[in-house]
C-alpha cells in the first residue's frame, strides 16, 4: 500500500461521475470535517444532527458559490466510519471544482483513488468482500447489477462461503485428528463421511462458480455478436435494432471492417450489439484483421446472430447453444420452414420476434438462483479452490496418505478465506484497491 | 556462603534441564546444573518411551544439534516402532521404548562426564535479581550460586500436589518433593501463573499378568536410530509388549466411581491434556466406544514394573484394582504403584520470547513443563533452545531461534509464545502448517548448517553429517544424469516389476517417481544406489513427493513475506487506527515480533493485520520525510 499517507485528516472528492448532470455530490470525510465545512456553510445550526439534511447558500470568503444541500453523518454512523458531510450541488463541474477548492483551502485534502472505501475498510465498517461489492455497485452499469451489488454488500456471498469454510475446516480437523491419534486407536471420522462432505463442498462451489457467467451478465452486460457472410445486411440489422444509424451501410461487400457496437437497455439489462466484419476469404489486409476481430468477438459473445439471406444461405456454421440463425431480407423472399427467425432490416418485420427471443434468454440467465459473483478475482480463487477440493477427493478415494489430502484441503480453504477477506497480504490488498477510482 | 561464578545455571535435571546443560557445555560456557535428586537425572516420570508423531520429529531435530535425548533413546531402546509406517513420509513417527532405569543411569553418566559442567545437589529456593536482571539462584541452605543467566526447568514440581483418589499429597512425583517459593517469586514478577494437571497410569507387577492370553506386540524388524552419531544399532535385548483393552464392565466400574475421581469431583482445578486423556475422560468423552486399547509395556529389562499404557487415572487405588481386574490378562493383577494425577504451577508462556527468555526478567530463561507443555521431547526441545540462548547471551553473541518452516522446535516455541496454552501442550504433526517439508528424514538438510554455525558439534559428528550430505548429493546426481533407454533389457526388467514399459528414454529420477519403483529397484537397471538407507531414503522421498514439497515451498515463501514485516519494539499499539480494544490488549501482552506472528494470535482479526501493516508503512514514510 503506502498510498495513503495519513488517516486522521479530512479528505474530499466529487463522488458523482464527471460531466454535467442534474446534481453532483461532494463527499468530505475525516476528523475535523465540521471545522472545515462550517466557514463555508454559515447556514448550519450550532449543533448538527446525524443523517439530517441542511439547505443553504455555500459561500467562500463572501463569494456565493451555489445553493446546496448538506447531509451530515456523525462518526461511527457514516460509510467511512469517520465524520462525513455530503454536499449536493447543481451538477456543473465548474461549481464542483470551486467547492472542492474552497474545502481544500480550509484544510481538506483531495482523496486518493479508493480512499473513502479504504477508510471504511480500515475502520471495520465493511469487509473485503463488501469493499469489492462497493466497487461493483459504483461501476455497475445497469439496475440489475446494482441490485446484485447491494445484495453482496449485505453479505450473501459471505454467508455462502462461510458455510463452505466451516465444512472444509471440519473436514481438516477430523482428518488431522485421525492422523495424530492413529496410535491411540481412536477413529474420529470415517473417510466415507469426509468424502461425502467434501463432495458437497465441491457441488456448492460449482453452483457459485456457475453464477459467474450471470454475474458477468449483470456487471458487464450481455453481448450479442452479429456475424455472417459479407453483404447480408448485418449493419442494417444493427441499425434497425438500435433505432439509429450506427453502422455505415453500403451495398459493397466488406464495408464493415472494424467492429461497430451499440448498446440497449432491455428490461434493466445492458445489452451490447456488435456488428462484425463479414466472414469471407480476403486478401485485403485491413479486412483480414477485421475478420480476426470477428472471431474473438464470437468467443466472447453470450448470443451470436448468424445472419444470412435467402439468396445467400449460410453454410452450416458451427453452432452452439449461444447461436441463433437469422435470415434477413424477408421482404424480398421468405424461406418456408426456416429454423430460425426471419426478419427484414429494411421494413422492421420480424424484429419484435428477434428481440422477444433475446429477452427470453436474458430472463433465463438472470433467474438462476446462484448468488452472482461480481469479481473475476472471486471466480479465479473459487475455481482454484474447487480444483483443490477435487484433487483432495480423488486422493481420499484412492486411500492416499491423509497428509496429502489435508494439504489439498488446506489449499482449498485458503482460497475461500482469501475471498472472505480472512487472508491478507500486500498483494491481496493491492489487487482490491487498485481497482478503485477517485471519490468512492 | 557464595559458590563460584558461572556463565549459566540450569535449575532442574529433567529432560529440559539436561538439554540446556548439554548445549551450554558444548558451547564452551561454564554451566552449573542444580538438582535435588541425583538419582533421578533424566528420569522418565511417565511412559518410558521417546518419540511418537511430531515428537519423534523433534528428537531427530535435536540430534543435529548434538543433543542428549536422541543418543540416549537409541542406547536404551528395548522396543522400536515407527508409527504410521504405512502412511506418507511426513507423518511417520519414530518411537523408542526405553529401559527406564538404564536411561536414568546413562543420563547421570553423561552429565557427570560433561566438560565445563558442575553438578550441584540442592534445591533452588529463589532467584537472585540484580537491577531487575536474573543473576543466579539461592539454594535452600541459603548458599548463593551466581551466573550471567539462569535456565529454569523445574518441570511439574512447582507447588505440586498429587491426587490419589480424593487423597492429596504434596509433591510432583512419587518419591520427590514439591518446589515451593520460586513460583511465588514468579507471581511477584507479574508472571501469569496458573495450574495444570497431568496423570499417569498404574504400574503393575509383571508376574501378576497372565501374558499367555494376550496378543503380542513386537517391535519393528528395522531399527531406525534417532541419532546419526551413536553405534547406529540396538545394543539392548528387545522386548515384546502385549495388547489388552477395557470392556463394558471396566467402564461401568469407572462410571460408578467418578465421584471419587478428583478431576470429576472438582478437587482438581488445573486443566488436563485433551490429547492424553485419563481413562475417566475417555469413557466420558467417547461414551459410544465400548472398549479402549491398552498396551502393557515392561518398563525395563530387569524390573518388575509394567506400565499400563492408555489407562492414566486418578481414581483411588481400590477402584483401580477393581477395574483393572476386569481386563483380559489382568484378572490377578498386583499394583506396585497406583496411577495418580499431579497438579502443578506453570507460567503462561506468552511471557517469554522466541529465545525462551522472560521479557519481564532479563537473564531468566524458562524451559519445559514450566511453560505448560507435556512430554519429554517438548521439554528437551525447549531446554536446548534455552540453553543455547542463555549461553550465547553470556558470551555476548547474537541470539538463536528457529522458524516455523525450519523445525518442529520452531513451531513449538512460536505456538507457545504466540497463543499461550490452557492445557498441557503436546506436539502433533497437525500443528506444523509446513509439515510436508518438516520430515524426520530431512533433518540434516534443514538444520545442519545452523548447527555448524553455532559450533555445537564435535569434529567427528560434523564429519559424519558432512559425509551424508555429500553422499546424498552424489545419489541425486546419479538419478538426474543417468538415462534409461527403452531397450529390450530395460523393458523386460520393467515387466518383471509390473511397471509400464518405456515409450522414450527416462532419467533415474523420473523412473523413481513411479509408485511401484523404489531406490533398490534401480539397481536392476544398473544404476548406482548407495547401500546406506540414510543416504538413499531421504533422496527417494524428495523425488517421489516433489510436487507436494514444491507447492509447500511456495507457501513458505508467501509466509516469509509476512514474517519479513517486523514490528518495532517501541510500537504503540493503542495508536494504530482500526484495532479493537481486545486486539490492543492481546498485542501489548504478546508483543508479536512480526506481522506473520500477529496473524497467528487467536482473536486478532485479519483486518488488524492490515491496519498494522498500513500503520507501519505510514510511520516509515513519515520518518523518511523528515
Amino acid at each position: 500500500m503506502g498510498r495513503y499517507l495519513t488517516e486522521d485528516d479530512s479528505i474530499c472528492a466529487v463522488a458523482t461521475p464527471p460531466g454535467h448532470g442534474g446534481i453532483g455530490v461532494i463527499r468530505l470525510s475525516g476528523e475535523g470535517s465540521e471545522r472545515i465545512i462550517r466557514p463555508l456553510c454559515g447556514f448550519l445550526p450550532e449543533s448538527l444532527e446525524s443523517h439530517k439534511v441542511y439547505y443553504g447558500m455555500l459561500q467562500n470568503e463572501g463569494e456565493e458559490l451555489d445553493e446546496v444541500l448538506v447531509s451530515f453523518f456523525e462518526q461511527g454512523r457514516s460509510f467511512t466510519g469517520d465524520e462525513t458531510f455530503e454536499i449536493s450541488f447543481h451538477g456543473n463541474p465548474l461549481i464542483g471544482k470551486q467547492i472542492l477548492r474552497a474545502l481544500i483551502e480550509k484544510g481538506a485534502r483531495p482523496a486518493a483513488p479508493g480512499e473513502f472505501t479504504y477508510r471504511a475498510f480500515m475502520n471495520g465498517r465493511i469487509d473485503l468482500t463488501q469493499a469489492e461489492a462497493v466497487l461493483s455497485l459504483i461501476e455497475s452499469r445497469s439496475e440489475q447489477a446494482g441490485k446484485q451489488a447491494l445484495r453482496q454488500v449485505c453479505g450473501s456471498l459471505k454467508q455462502e462461503l462461510a458455510g463452505i469454510e466451516e465444512a472444509l475446516t471440519l473436514s481438516l480437523a477430523h482428518m488431522e485428528a485421525n492422523l495424530d491419534f492413529a496410535a491411540e486407536d481412536i477413529v474420529i471420522e470415517q473417510d466415507s463421511i469426509t468424502i461425502e462432505r467434501l463432495a458437497a463442498v465441491k457441488a456448492e462451489l460449482d453452483t457459485i462458480i456457475s453464477g459467474y457467467r450471470r454475474g458477468r451478465l449483470l456487471n458487464h452486460g450481455y453481448k450479442v455478436a452479429i456475424v455472417g457472410s459479407p453483404n447480408v445486411g448485418k449493419s442494417s440489422l444493427l441499425n434497425r435494432v438500435l433505432g439509429e444509424d450506427k453502422a455505415i451501410v453500403t451495398n459493397v461487400p466488406g464495408t464493415t471492417r472494424d467492429i461497430v457496437t451499440g448498446e440497449l437497455n432491455i428490461d434493466g439489462y445492458l445489452v451490447s450489439f456488435s456488428d462484425t466484419a463479414g466472414l469471407r476469404k480476403t486478401t485485403d489486409q485491413v479486412e483480414q484483421i477485421g475478420i480476426e476481430k470477428t472471431r474473438s468477438e464470437i468467443q466472447d459473445a453470450d448470443l451470436i446472430w448468424f445472419v444470412d439471406e435467402p439468396n445467400l444461405p449460410g453454410e452450416s456454421l458451427q453452432m452452439d447453444e449461444r447461436g441463433l440463425r437469422v435470415r434477413n431480407k424477408s421482404d424480398i423472399s421468405r424461406t418456408p420452414d426456416f429454423e430460425g427467425i426471419s426478419v427484414s432490416a429494411k421494413t422492421g418485420e420480424g424484429i419484435d420476434q428477434l428481440l422477444a427471443d433475446l429477452k427470453g434468454r436474458l430472463i433465463e440467465q438472470g433467474e438462476e438462483s446462484a448468488p452472482a459473483l461480481l469479481q473475476s478475482r472471486h471466480y479465479e480463487l473459487l475455481s482454484k479452490s474447487r480444483e483443490a477440493v477435487d484433487r483432495g477427493l480423488a486422493l481420499l478415494k484412492e486411500s492416499s496418505s491423509p497428509e496429502f489430502v489435508i494439504a489439498e484441503t488446506q489449499e482449498a480453504l485458503s482460497f475461500v478465506m482469501e475471498v472472505l477477506g480472512k487472508r491478507f497480504d500486500d498483494e491481496v490488498m493491492d489487487r482490491v484497491f487498485k481497482e478503485f477510482c477517485l471519490g468512492k | 556462603m557464595m559458590k563460584e561464578n558461572f556463565d549459566v545455571i540450569v535449575v532442574g535435571a529433567g529432560h529440559a534441564g539436561i538439554e540446556a546443560a548439554v548445549a551450554a557445555s558444548r558451547l564452551g560456557v561454564q554451566v552449573a546444573l542444580i538438582t535435588n535428586n541425583l538419582d533421578r537425572i533424566g528420569y522418565m516420570s511417565c511412559n518410558p518411551s521417546i518419540g511418537g508423531l511430531g515428537k519423534g520429529h523433534m528428537v531427530k531435530e535435536l540430534d543435529i544439534f548434538g543433543a542428549f535425548m536422541p543418543k540416549a533413546a537409541d542406547k536404551n531402546c528395548i522396543q522400536f516402532r515407527r508409527l504410521n509406517a504405512s502412511k506418507g513420509p511426513a507423518v511417520r513417527g519414530s518411537r523408542a521404548q526405553c529401559d527406564k532405569d538404564l536411561y536414568c543411569q546413562y543420563a547421570r553418566e553423561v552429565i557427570t562426564s560433561l566438560e565445563n559442567l558442575s553438578l550441584i545437589h540442592g534445591e533452588a529456593a529463589r532467584l537472585i535479581l540484580d537491577g531487575g536482571v536474573c543473576k543466579g539462584v539461592v539454594l535452600k541452605d541459603e548458599s548463593q550460586v551466581r551466573s550471567s543467566s539462569v535456565v529454569l526447568a523445574t518441570g511439574t514440581f512447582m507447588n505440586a500436589v498429587m491426587h490419589f483418589g480424593l487423597k492429596k499429597i504434596e509433591g510432583g512425583r512419587i518419591g520427590d518433593q514439591a518446589t515451593v517459593g520460586i513460583s511465588d517469586q514468579l507471581n511477584d514478577f507479574g508472571f501469569e501463573v496458573s495450574r495444570l494437571k497431568t496423570g499417569t497410569p498404574a504400574r503393575v507387577h509383571k508376574d501378576s499378568v497372565n501374558w499367555g492370553v494376550l496378543r503380542e506386540q513386537p517391535g519393528d524388524d528395522r531399527f531406525i536410530p534417532f541419532s546419526y552419531f551413536g553405534e547406529r544399532k540396538l545394543t539392548l535385548p528387545q522386548i515384546k509388549c502385549h495388547v489388552t483393552h477395557t470392556n463394558e464392565r471396566t467402564h461401568e466400574i469407572i462410571r460408578n466411581n467418578l465421584d471419587q475421581s478428583p478431576m470429576f469431583s472438582g478437587a482438581i482445578e488445573g486443566i488436563g491434556p485433551r490429547y492424553c486423556p485419563s481413562i475417566e475422560d475417555k469413557i466420558t468423552r467417547f461414551a459410544d466406544k465400548d472398549q479402549h486399547l491398552s498396551f502393557l509395556e515392561p518398563e525395563g529389562l530387569n524390573t518388575d514394573y509394567v506400565y499400563v499404557q492408555g489407562i492414566s487415572t486418578s481414581l483411588p487405588e481400590s477402584v483401580q484394582y477393581e477395574f483393572l481386574k476386569t481386563m483380559d490378562g489382568l484378572e490377578n493383577v498386583k499394583i506396585i504403584k497406583p496411577g495418580y494425577a499431579v497438579e502443578y504451577d506453570f507460567v503462561n508462556p506468552i511471557e517469554i520470547t522466541h529465545e525462551m527468555q522472560s521479557r519481564k526478567v532479563p537473564g531468566l530463561f524458562l524451559a519445559g513443563q514450566i511453560n505448560g507443555t507435556s512430554g519429554y521431547e517438548e521439554a528437551g526441545a525447549q531446554g536446548f533452545l534455552a540453553g543455547v540462548n542463555a549461553s550465547l547471551q553470556a558470551q555476548n553473541k547474537e541470539p538463536f531461534h528457529l522458524e516455523r518452516h525450519e523445525a518442529y522446535m520452531g513451531v513449538l516455541v512460536d505456538d507457545l509464545i504466540t497463543k499461550g496454552t490452557k492445557e498441557p501442550y503436546r506436539m502433533m504433526t497437525s500443528r506444523a502448517e509446513h509439515r510436508l517439508v518438516l520430515r524426520e528424514d530431512n533433518n540434516i538438510e534443514r538444520l545442519a548448517q545452523k548447527s555448524f554455525d553455532l559450533g555445537l558439534l564435535k569434529d567427528d559428528e560434523k564429519r559424519r553429517l558432512e559425509a551424508l550430505i555429500g553422499q546424498r548429493a552424489v545419489y541425486r546426481q546419479t538419478l538426474v544424469k543417468n538415462k534409461l533407454v527403452p531397450n529390450e533389457k530395460t523393458q523386460e526388467t520393467l515387466r518383471v516389476k509390473n511397471s509400464a514399459v518405456l515409450q522414450k528414454p527416462l532419467t533415474g529420477e523420473e523412473l523413481l517417481r513411479r509408485k511401484e519403483i523404489t531406490s533398490l529397484d534401480l539397481r536392476d537397471f544398473s544404476l548406482e544406489v548407495p547401500d546406506d538407507i540414510d543416504v538413499w531414503e531421504p533422496v527417494e522421498i524428495e523425488v517421489k513427493y516433489k510436487g507436494y514439497i514444491g507447492r509447500q515451498l511456495e507457501l513458505i515463501e508467501q509466509a516469509k513475506k509476512m514474517e519479513s514485516h517486523s514490528i518495532p519494539t517501541d510500537l504503540n499499539f493503542s495508536r494504530v487506527a482500526g484495532l479493537s480494544r481486545e486486539e490492543i490488549e492481546k498485542l501489548v501482552k504478546i508483543r508479536p515480533r512480526t506481522l506473520g506472528q500477529v496473524q497467528r494470535i487467536s482473536g486478532v482479526n485479519p483486518s488488524a493485520v492490515q491496519s498494522l501493516m498500513v500503520h507501519m508503512k505510514k510511520v516509515k514514510l513519515e520518518r523518511r520525510q523528515y
